[in-house]
């Protein structure tokens, strides 16, 4: 049995414009898939189609070749926080808690306790009376405490403190560590994932730009540091994604492997975000 | 096992609304009631008042249903399908709950009336069987008024769970058209153009629809069956505007 989601010819109009065109793809299970992409691009339109929110003019998709649209039991295997509040706004956040844990049958009701503790959250208040960050924490304790086998994140650290942000990382590697399940995760702050994910689909304009492993991707290039003239002596006949010059040092980001490694410069990793940004400004010139 | 999950959380919620709404009622009508035995003196008949609050409550909570439930159990992993069943059977639930409790309150009061003031209490259901049904017997009366009120209160619900979900579904051009447009044409437009015309000839249609639909004039038997059906017809379309529905991004 594959719990891999399938996802096959997926198109959505809005408005005369195609939001999604003709994506076919397939995320692993076990995996941590980061979904990348400008705003507008259709991540969130693809994301609300997985989990039933929203229905495709065509296409489908499906878990071990079950459609998941309008089936109970899969869109039950699957908890998608969204910055939209879908909480009743006259109910508080201790019943939000309960129904979660009617709704889930593997709900840690002990786990979802240590959390609001660990967050300061008021289970007293309405759900729309919490501030942005805190309604953000109440949707992340009810995913997490879900113990869903499929977990979707869109953009869930909206109004998150960089603690608050650094806390729900770490609590979401445990959670991957712990069930192996599949989890889909859309931010646009791409450097603070980057050492999360394992997989990566980045969405242009409603078409998937591209589909890799960050492992992989990583290989696709480096980034060298220096002083100014060294890097600069460099870089002349290089592929340059990016470069930053502060006081006398600059730092680049380059495209292809590494040939020479002068012991002038330091090397590393290739940061997603520069290969992000090349990607799309690439499409965009096009 | 889906709808006993979905039905937890409707119940529950509802349930609330509805313990509150209750409470309301029965303040109001102990001030009444008190207000009545103060000016004893006074004669008078009190009608359909409350009957009707429980009909424009069991409308709105239609209508409401949307923002209320629908989201929440998107959230939680429930389908449209199930989403519009669990809404339903809660609906008719309630329905069957509020029918039985204010019809026997009714009765109560109608005797309390009776004994302590000259103002005569009565509801639109008891009106209904009154008027049919003079000497009917006493417990299949109760049982006809509650019949009448559960299938007035599934009506109202049923029309205004569609009206809501096609709120909702529907874009602002067609949102104007439709729950602005449409009131303004059978209510201003017609009535002004037909005025015109003589013969109140859209008075006439308009009455005659509205007896042809609720079969009031009738009998208490068409009148149950033109709401029944009415009910079915509303809940299937809002099952089908529910299929439509979409969360927006």
């Amino acid at each position: 049995m594959s719990k891999d989601i399938q996802i096959c010819n997926i198109n959505k109009i809005y408005n005369k414009k195609a939001a999604l065109s003709n994506i076919s793809t397939t995320i692993k299970s076990g995996t941590i898939t980061g979904f990348l992409g400008r705003n507008g691009a259709g991540k969130t339109t693809l994301m609300n189609i997985i989990c039933g929110r929203r229905i495709a003019n065509s296409g489908n998709i499906t878990i071990d070749n079950e459609k998941i649209l309008e089936n109970d039991n899969l869109l039950g295997q699957i908890y998608m926080t969204s910055p939209d509040n879908m909480f009743p706004k006259s109910t508080k956040v201790k019943d939000i808690f309960r129904y979660t844990e009617k709704f889930y049958d593997n709900y840690d009701k002990e786990y979802a306790e240590r959390l609001i503790k660990r967050f300061h959250l008021d289970i007293n208040k309405h759900s729309d009376k919490l501030s942005t960050g805190f309604q953000s924490i109440l949707k992340l304790i009810c995913c997490l405490a879900s113990n869903a086998e499929y977990m979707i994140f869109d953009e869930p650290v909206l109004g998150l403190d960089a603690n608050n942000r650094d806390d729900f990382y770490k609590l979401l590697i445990e959670k991957y560590m712990e069930l192996d399940n599949t989890i889909i995760l859309s931010t646009h702050i791409i450097s603070e994932i980057e050492t999360l994910i394992e997989e990566i689909i980045v969405i242009d304009e409603g078409k998937i730009l591209l589909q890799e492993s960050v492992e992989e991707l990583m290989k696709s290039g480096y980034q060298v540091s220096g002083s100014i003239s060294d890097v600069e002596k460099y870089i002349a006949d290089k592929d340059i994604l990016s470069k930053t010059t502060i006081g006398g040092l600059m730092s680049a980001s380059i495209m292809g492997q590494r040939e020479d490694k002068p012991e002038n410069l330091d090397f590393s990793n290739i940061k997603l975000q520069d290969l992000f940004i090349k990607l799309t400004n690439e499409r965009e010139d096009r | 096992m889906s709808i006993k999950k979905a039905n937890y959380f409707i119940g529950r919620e509802t349930f609330k609304s509805a313990k509150i709404f209750t409470l309301i009622i029965l303040l109001l009508t102990a001030f009444f009631f008190t207000i009545s035995l103060i000016f004893s003196d006074s004669e008078g008949t009190v009608t359909n008042g409350l009957d009707m609050s429980i009909i424009i409550y069991s409308f709105i909570l239609g209508l409401t249903a949307y923002s209320s439930y629908v989201k929440m159990l998107f959230q939680n992993g429930i389908s449209r399908k199930t989403t519009w069943l669990s809404i339903t059977s809660v609906f008719i639930m309630l329905s069957i709950a509020f029918s039985v409790i204010f019809v026997l309150l009714f009765e109560i009061l109608t005797v309390l009336f009776g004994l302590y003031s000259n103002i005569i209490f009565t509801s639109f259901s008891a009106d209904l069987v009154g008027r049919f049904f003079p000497n009917m017997n006493y417990i299949l009366g109760v049982l006809l008024k509650i019949l009448i009120t559960f299938v007035c209160l599934l009506f109202a619900g049923e029309i205004g769970f569609a009206t809501g979900t096609l709120f909702k579904i529907l874009n602002k051009k067609w949102k104007i058209i439709i729950f602005a447009g449409v009131p303004a044409l059978l209510l201003v437009v017609f009535p002004i153009f037909f005025a015109f015309m003589g013969n109140h000839l859209y008075s006439r249609f308009f009455i005659g629809l509205m007896h042809f639909l609720f079969g009031v004039k009738f009998s208490i038997a068409r009148s149950l069956i033109s709401l029944s059906i009415l009910s079915l017809i509303f809940m299937f379309l809002s099952r089908l505007l529910m299929s439509k529905v979409q969360i927006d991004d």
